[in-house]
């Protein structure tokens, strides 16, 4: 049962009305009668609806009224009758009638029409006078003159006598009587209303607590107005982190906590950066324009590193010093310059390779954009993100990039199964694909792995093993959330963001 | 990286292996890199991770591979000469300059081996020859070639030939505008006066390479039973590589293989060459280097057997002088360097057998101060209930310029894949504005904000563009005003505890007097107004915008 203490008092007021006008009322009496303002009963209704203490019925009713020329009938009697008595005795002319029964030239012209319609007249040369049923006729009762009086003002069917309703359509036929339609609003107790009736009482309680209450400590002695503090209540429009955002700065915070120090590159880079360092071949289907974006061909400006590109032309042609056989081709220079959009963010990791702050040992991460020419669908999308990773040290070996790639996989992606898959890239060797076990998802690769092939490092001075990993993290933002289509995660869906929820704390 | 069909029945016979189709699926792929991404009945789809080894993107190579892995059998292949000579004329050496050619007899060819070749073939060509312009290959019936002596040569485009499929002769312009690998392929002879053909003693023209063969001689069925092979194209070790890949896989098939002679002007001793070559190369490799990379404790005879698992023959295997000397396979071009032998070893030994061991570096990790940066920012419009959003940095210039009513320059793409993802943003406001469009419909107040890269123009960088990190902010209501977005930028820079000011300024995308340049260290940093109605209709917003946009980078 509702307590009667979480009441308003306006809710109160009016249902303390109701007990007394009794159930059944409609709002226009409750209104009349209870003294309170229109508003106030209205606000108050509807709680009390809310609440399921009362429920209000409308119903479509139809009222009548007199019309201007019905009042003076109303006063007067019917004219058809005052025509009627005027000739009882004998036949008169036409003025002498309108004279005696005081008929108006419309009443009079009504009064005919109808007399004649009926045959209780007949008019010959000149004189009108009575038929016999003409003076039957004004031997019965005329219940136009009973109800014509009732209808001063608005009566609704229902209030008028059964045996006078009949005589509505023939009134309104005649211009007397005028009919509309309203809605009426009736208010009835609902069980619940009906149970907690007789407790309701009108008593001093405190409803907002104001500073002047306190102040004057007029609390003192009264007791508070009760809240009903399951109502539903309205929205907030929080500001938050956008949810794929959050979700990176938590994996930002864990490599952090792992040791890993941040490291960034520029969107738009030379084929110098994103390939020929990474000891991709110049005619590698990579690097064609089905899987790279370019922004110009060969205008990018490699005047700081000549020698070190003329280099990685060795490399690429016969191996230069590393021992490799390299890839045997002719080397375009040209094409190192092409001026593109990074496709993958290995790109930094070489640059970091490169920078003179770089910390041997040392581990470095990036989590960046990147850019391949793809239709954009449910699985697609044409720039995105990934998470690289570098270690280098001296006594770094396979088995450490495997336990990183667990490290992570556990730590990072909370999963408890891995797998191992040989996998390859152009830069590393040995390579390795991460596999993940998601839960009605099957085996998923998530990243891929390895070391740094010697014609990677070597020729830019590096002498210590280098393990590098790059992880799809949409991926793995999608399969903890159970999204499926990836333009999700970039989401320009306002209502979608506001909605996101937080299934626990550890993103 | 190419994706083969092979009948799993196939695999299973060439291979010899009693396994559950699971455990070849695992082995494929823990072995050979080789996914297994479909499998309907007998037909499997396996995609090749491995781009650089062509030889396992047949059945008959991989079912070779997984024999020796599994400690079974293999064929060993001989060559004896065929007697034919290939003439290389000079005047290819600009066009199409290399060709390796083989003869294969005693072929049983069925329906689904004819299918297996001609895969072969299109996938070699497709992915290894770099849709044919480095290297393709081309079968015939050699029964159908008269004399010994065949002529590779440029000749004039209006030489004819019956092209495969075809019943009339075309001349070689023709077959470029009508056959449908003319038309592919016919870039790769664009602006040639002369094209590439085989010729036999007859004079009848066998092919045209690398576009088709002749119906008459060029034509492989069920019947035949000795084959011809060449491959052509623009590097002699490629071609040569694929010939001898593609010859191998015929050999499984119980093929016997015949040497063609080559002659050349320019290429090889004396300008003869002979193909195809299976001829192994010696790798020398320390153990210690092994281990070292791997972080295993292998022995030299455990490292004996995983290469020799792996088809490698070990010719010596010396502790004393930490040597191992290898014979490498002549169909695994791709070992460059010790490390590839290093990996195969790994793989022989199985990933999953090593026990991953977490780096004991001991590093102090950190965010780099602009992230930080970013990230305070980021925090304080939160508590301003500014909510972050999301977008691409790929936009198109229609949202970047004509619907702001602006003009202006950004980093274009050569090739975008749609003009909606066409030009790098040169500020985030215009997809913010777009972000508002898109959520029109969504309740209101909506107060928003990113903070991302923009790119701009500059000529004298190495990568002829600057990149900076913005904010952008906006708020939209009926009741959106000016003072409302100033706050949040005031309230922001005291935070910051930056001193700003705002300067009158004129800007297309918002209302005259509304706007502002925010200076910062005497320099303009940003901007901030009411957005012009007019750039509201563009955007079919129907309330008030108020916004601001800074440079991160210059606080």
């Amino acid at each position: 049962m509702i307590d009667v203490d979480i009441l308003h008092d306006l809710e109160k007021k009016v249902l303390l009305a109701i007990k007394e006008l009794g159930e059944g009322i409609t709002v226009n009496i409750l209104k009349e009668k209870s003294g309170l303002s229109e508003s106030d009963i209205n606000r108050a209704l509807e709680w009390l609806k809310e609440k399921g203490i009362l429920k209000i019925e409308e119903d479509i009713k139809e009222r009548f009224k007199l019309t201007e020329v019905g009042e003076k009938c109303a006063e007067k009697g019917m004219p058809e009758k005052r025509f009627l008595n005027a000739i009882k005795d004998k036949p008169l002319g036409f003025q002498e009638i309108q004279k005696k029964a005081d008929l108006d030239k419309n009443e009079f012209n009504a009064a005919i029409g109808f007399l004649k319609k009926e045959d209780l007249i007949q008019i010959s040369e000149g004189k009108i006078s009575i038929t016999s049923s003409g003076k039957k006729r004004l031997e019965n009762p005329w219940r136009e003159d009973d109800l014509l009086p009732m209808l001063k003002d608005w009566l609704y069917l229902a209030e008028i006598p059964l045996g006078l309703r009949e005589a509505l359509p023939f009134l309104e036929e005649r211009g007397l009587v005028e009919q509309d339609e309203t809605t009426i609003k009736t208010i009835y107790l609902t069980d619940e209303g009906k149970k907690i009736l007789p407790k309701v009482k009108l008593e001093e309680k405190i409803d907002l607590l104001t500073p002047k209450i306190i102040v004057e400590k007029l609390w003192k002695g009264k007791t508070f107005r009760k809240y009903n503090i399951s109502a539903p209540s309205p929205p907030i429009f929080l500001g938050k982190k956008q949810p794929y955002l959050k979700f990176v700065e938590g994996l930002k915070q864990k490599l952090i906590s792992l040791g890993f120090q941040e490291m960034k590159g520029p969107l738009v880079e030379l084929a110098f950066f994103n390939n020929d360092l990474l000891f991709m071949p110049q005619d590698h289907p990579a690097r064609e324009i089905h899987d790279i974006y370019f922004i110009k061909r060969a205008g990018g400006d490699l005047k700081k590193y000549k020698s070190l590109l003329d280099k990685i032309e060795k490399v690429h042609e016969d191996g230069w010093e590393t021992g490799s056989k390299g890839w045997r081709y002719p080397f375009d220079k040209r094409k190192s310059k092409d001026i593109i959009l990074r496709s993958h963010t290995t790109a930094v990791s070489v640059k970091k390779l490169l920078s003179k702050d770089l910390k041997i040992p040392g581990k470095y991460f990036t989590i960046d954009r990147v850019y391949r020419p793809d239709v954009i669908d449910w699985k697609h999308l044409t720039e995105f993100d990934q998470l690289d990773g570098i270690i280098l040290g001296d006594e770094m070996t396979f088995r450490e990039l495997l336990g990183v790639l667990k490290m992570f996989a556990m730590e990072v992606g909370g999963v408890k199964k891995i797998k191992f898959v040989p996998g390859y890239f152009p830069f590393t060797e040995p390579s390795v694909e991460l596999h993940v076990y998601m839960k009605g998802k099957g085996w998923i690769e998530i990243g891929g792995a390895g070391i740094f092939r010697p014609e990677v490092t070597l020729p830019l001075g590096i002498e210590v093993p280098v393990i590098a990993w790059g992880l799809g993290i949409l991926r793995l933002f999608m399969t903890k959330h159970n999204i499926n289509d990836m333009r999700q995660v970039f989401s320009t869906d306002l209502k979608w963001i506001r909605e996101f929820r937080w299934k626990n704390a550890n993103n | 990286m190419p994706t083969i069909e092979v009948s799993l029945k196939d695999l299973k016979k060439l291979s010899g292996l009693k396994f559950s189709t699971e455990k070849i699926k695992e082995s494929l792929l823990m072995y050979l890199k080789a996914d297994v991404e479909k499998i309907e009945r007998d037909k499997m789809s396996i995609k090749l991770e491995d781009t650089n080894r062509p030889d396992l993107w047949c059945v008959e190579g991989l079912a070779r591979a997984l024999r020796k892995i599994f400690g079974k059998s293999v064929k060993k292949y001989s060559i004896k000469p065929s007697g034919i000579t290939v003439h290389v004329d000079k005047n290819l050496k600009n066009i199409r300059p290399y060709v390796a050619c083989a003869v294969v007899k005693n072929m049983k060819i069925t329906e689904d081996i004819l299918k297996s070749i001609i895969q072969y073939q299109e996938k070699l060509g497709e992915n290894y020859g770099r849709k044919r312009a480095k290297v393709a290959l081309g079968v015939y019936d050699f029964d159908k070639i008269k004399g010994k002596k065949i002529r590779y040569i440029g000749v004039k485009p209006d030489e004819k030939f019956t092209p495969l499929g075809f019943k009339e002769e075309m001349t070689l312009t023709e077959i470029l505008k009508k056959h449908p690998k003319g038309i592919e392929y016919a870039k790769l002879l664009k602006g040639r006066k002369l094209y590439p053909v085989f010729i036999d003693e007859s004079k009848q023209i066998l092919s045209m390479p690398p576009i088709t063969n002749s119906e008459t001689t060029g034509k492989v069925t069920k019947r035949t039973k000795n084959l011809f092979v060449e491959a052509t194209g623009t590097d002699f070790e490629t071609v040569l590589h694929t010939l001898n890949i593609f010859v191998m896989s015929l050999a499984e098939r119980g093929g016997k293989v015949f040497s063609v002679r080559l002659k050349y002007n320019y290429v090889g001793e004396c300008g003869f060459e002979r193909s195809p070559k299976f001829k192994s190369s010696i790798f020398q490799i320390k153990p210690s280097y092994i281990n070292k990379t791997l972080g295993l404790g292998l022995t030299l005879p455990e490292m004996r057997k995983l290469l020799t698992k792996m088809d490698y023959k070990v010719t010596r295997a010396d502790s004393i002088n930490d040597l191992i000397v290898v014979e490498v396979p002549f169909y695994r071009k791709d070992i460059m360097h010790a490390v590839d032998i290093v990996e195969d070893i790994a793989i022989a030994y199985d990933y999953n057998n090593i026990e991953p061991l977490e780096p004991r570096i001991a590093t102090k990790g950190g965010l780099l101060d602009e992230t930080k940066k970013q990230d305070l920012i980021r925090e304080i419009m939160i508590g301003m209930q500014f909510q972050e959003i999301l977008s691409f940095t790929l936009t198109s210039k229609e949202i970047l310029f004509d619907k702001m009513n602006t003009k202006g320059k950004s980093i274009e793409v050569i090739n975008p894949i749609s003009s909606n993802y066409s030009n790098l943003r040169n500020a985030i406001l215009p997809l913010v504005i777009k972000f508002l469009e898109i959520n029109k419909t969504v309740e209101f107040p909506q107060r928003v904000f990113e903070i991302g890269p923009i790119v701009l123009p500059d000529p004298k960088a190495y990568n002829n563009v600057n990149q900076e990190n913005h904010l952008c902010a906006a708020v939209t209501h009926s009741k959106a005003t000016f003072t409302e977005i100033k706050s949040a930028l005031d309230t922001l820079m005291k935070q910051l505890d930056k001193e700003i000011k705002i300067k009158h300024t004129k800007h297309p995308s918002f209302i005259e007097g509304r706007c502002g340049e925010i200076i910062f260290n005497k320099k303009s940093i940003g901007i901030i107004g009411e957005i012009h109605p007019q750039v509201l209709e563009n955007f079919n917003l129907e309330n008030p915008v108020v916004v601001f946009e800074i440079n991160v980078d210059a606080l």
